[in-house]
């Protein structure tokens, strides 16, 4: 029997804590090194800025996480500025190195401007990223205008080393090398799904303590539930034919604080206005949390409700169609359902 | 007090008809209930040229005059306005967040902001006079709404939520008074990135299942397996109840 022969140890010339290939192993186990250490050689190719209040990457820093790694060659690094405290993650996102700013929660432009302008200058950084929409696409254009740089919004799509702009219900789109600046939308690439990334570790950023210009002072009123638009709303309850005590129903969704809806059923007969109507017909919803009472889940319901992250279901039914999308089912009566969740929130008082 | 509301002409993007930009109508639909409702002299500002019919249209919703600064190359604007800006003194200006028929890039608030140093504000919807400066409504994403105190002078940009434009009157539009100011030679700034045209073309198709069952092909359009949810059928209601709100809270 003869002694398996060791493959080459393969070293990284970048840094001592090279990525080793197990000599014997067939299934090319890999040691990773543990991190890298930043020097004055390295630089950033792209610099992903997101907000993240609730600590969680959404879909869409998700997704220009993935088209900066689209953008940048292996070698090259591909770094995260969050503003709030970041619980996820980053690494398997795609991101090289991360940078988190819980202080800069909020509306607070101009400090956030000053973390960007640092992080630019102190990393060498070739291309910030940004989402196109809300306050992200907002502190983008600030990025550009304080710095003069040239921007390149509404980009849909990466190709190679240049992208793709298309503004909302344009007939043309324009082809443009990649720009210092550049506002992405959700279908600019898809999420980061390769290996978790080798931490780089960043010197840290020095802030300069920012005053905000003209802005004294801050805060949120949050939305009625009944004037958010459908397609928007965040909670939705929503009412099909199983729903019977509609006074019990409007009670539980003003104590919810949420969203009314209902199936096409319930808008035929005239239990809420043909605006509420989710489903093929209706609107198509994008809740973070969609609570269906007594549907059944006809398909034309479903595809209305396919871009919801979070969908329960309450039906007397077990085999309702609605069960196979539901995240989390409940086979029960919806009125006495109904009547619990009130009970129960009169209770908590929450 | 005075509010002045910039605005830019456009092209519909599918046939080329002299238009509203979709944006600026909003901005100056906001100026002209802002104007009503804190008794405010509103004025019209455009940077381009003179005789555009598109420019009529903004009249007709309710403006008897405008004033134009003429003869600036596309790449100055933001220089001329601001400058324009500086001696007019508004209280507000207001301007819609994407120009031209929502193609612009949405940069010159910006720049006359960087330019002038004035605080800027996006997507605003509401606006009370307070002590010292105003009280705006910023809209934010699904339907909630941040207060924001900020001195005068400043900026708004009016973006897709904002009001629906009133209709435009045929007479005002054609009595309006244009006033086209010359402006001093500019030196034309940093050209705008390289870019070629092309059509558009579809993206993000629907992965079509052929030959499967109804329930396949279901899961391919929606993106979701049959397998992942958590059917609860044992238990009272008061127990149930008590796992959903529990999951909402995790959720929310």
């Amino acid at each position: 029997m003869t002694e398996p022969v060791p493959r080459p140890v393969r070293r990284d010339p970048r840094h001592r804590n090279a990525v080793r290939r197990v000599a014997g192993d067939s299934s090319a186990s890999v040691e990773h090194a543990k991190s890298i250490e930043w020097t004055e050689l390295h630089s950033i190719r792209c610099l992903v800025v997101v907000d993240v209040p609730s600590g969680k990457l959404s879909l869409a820093d998700r997704v220009i996480l993935g088209a900066a790694r689209a953008l940048a060659n292996t070698d090259e690094f591909v770094a995260l500025m969050a503003f709030g405290e970041l619980t996820d993650d980053a690494y398997q996102a795609g991101a090289d190195c991360v940078v988190t700013l819980p202080g800069l929660c909020g509306f607070r432009p101009d400090g956030r401007l000053a973390a960007i302008d640092a992080a630019f200058e102190a990393y060498r950084v070739s291309t910030v990223l940004f989402v196109e929409q809300g306050d992200m696409a907002d502190l983008g254009r600030r990025f550009a205008a304080s710095r003069s740089a040239s921007i390149a919004c509404d980009v849909v799509a990466i190709e190679g080393e240049s992208v793709v702009c298309q503004p909302d219900e344009s007939a043309q789109e324009w082809l443009m090398p990649a720009q210092p600046v550049m506002l992405l939308t959700i279908t600019a690439g898809t999420p980061f799904a390769g290996q978790r990334r080798t931490p780089l570790l960043l010197p840290p950023l020095l802030l300069p303590n920012v005053r905000e210009t003209g802005l004294t002072a801050v805060d949120t009123v949050a939305a009625d539930p009944d004037r958010v638009p459908l397609a928007e709303a965040r909670l939705i309850l929503s009412a099909g034919a199983g729903v019977t005590d509609w006074m019990l129903y409007h009670q539980l969704s003003r104590l919810l604080r949420a969203t009314r809806a209902g199936s096409r059923v319930v808008c035929d007969e005239g239990h809420l206005p043909r605006d509420r109507q989710v489903g093929a017909s209706g609107t198509l919803v994008h809740a973070q949390c969609y609570v269906a009472l007594g549907i059944s889940g006809a398909p034309q319901h479903l595809a209305g409700i396919a871009a919801c992250d979070y969908v329960i279901a309450v039906n007397h039914d077990p085999r309702a169609p609605i069960f196979e999308r539901a995240d989390l089912g409940f086979v029960a009566d919806v009125t006495s359902m109904m009547r619990a969740l009130v009970a129960e929130i009169d209770v908590d008082g929450s | 007090m005075r509010i002045l509301v910039a605005v830019s002409t456009a092209r519909h993007s599918w046939t080329d008809v002299p238009c509203r930009s979709p944006h600026d109508a909003m901005a100056l639909e906001l100026g002209l209930q802002w104007s009503a409702a804190h008794s405010a002299e509103l004025s019209l500002l455009h940077c381009g040229d003179s005789a555009d019919p598109a420019l009529r249209l903004y009249c007709g919703m309710g403006v008897a005059h405008a004033h134009v600064l003429t003869d600036v190359p596309p790449s100055s604007a933001a220089r001329a306005l601001a400058h324009y800006i500086s001696r007019d003194e508004p209280d507000i200006v207001l301007m819609g967040g994407r120009g031209g028929h929502l193609q612009g890039a949405g940069m010159i608030p910006y720049q006359v902001a960087k330019m002038l140093a004035m605080p800027l504000l996006a997507r605003v919807t509401e606006a009370e006079r307070i002590a010292g400066g105003w009280r705006v409504h910023q809209q934010l994403p699904r339907g909630a709404r941040r207060r924001i105190l900020v001195n005068s002078p400043w900026i708004g940009t009016v973006g897709d939520g904002g009001p629906t434009p009133r209709q435009v009157a045929f007479a005002r539009a054609r009595d309006a008074i244009i006033y086209p100011i010359a402006s001093p030679p500019q030196v034309a700034e940093e050209m705008p990135p390289m870019r070629v045209a092309r059509p558009a073309r579809r993206r993000g198709a629907v992965t079509v299942v052929a030959h499967a069952a109804a329930a396949e092909r279901r899961q391919a359009l929606f993106g979701q397996s049959s397998s992942r949810g958590q059917l609860i059928s044992e238990g009272t209601p008061q127990e149930m109840a008590a796992l959903l709100l529990r999951k909402l809270r995790e959720l929310l």
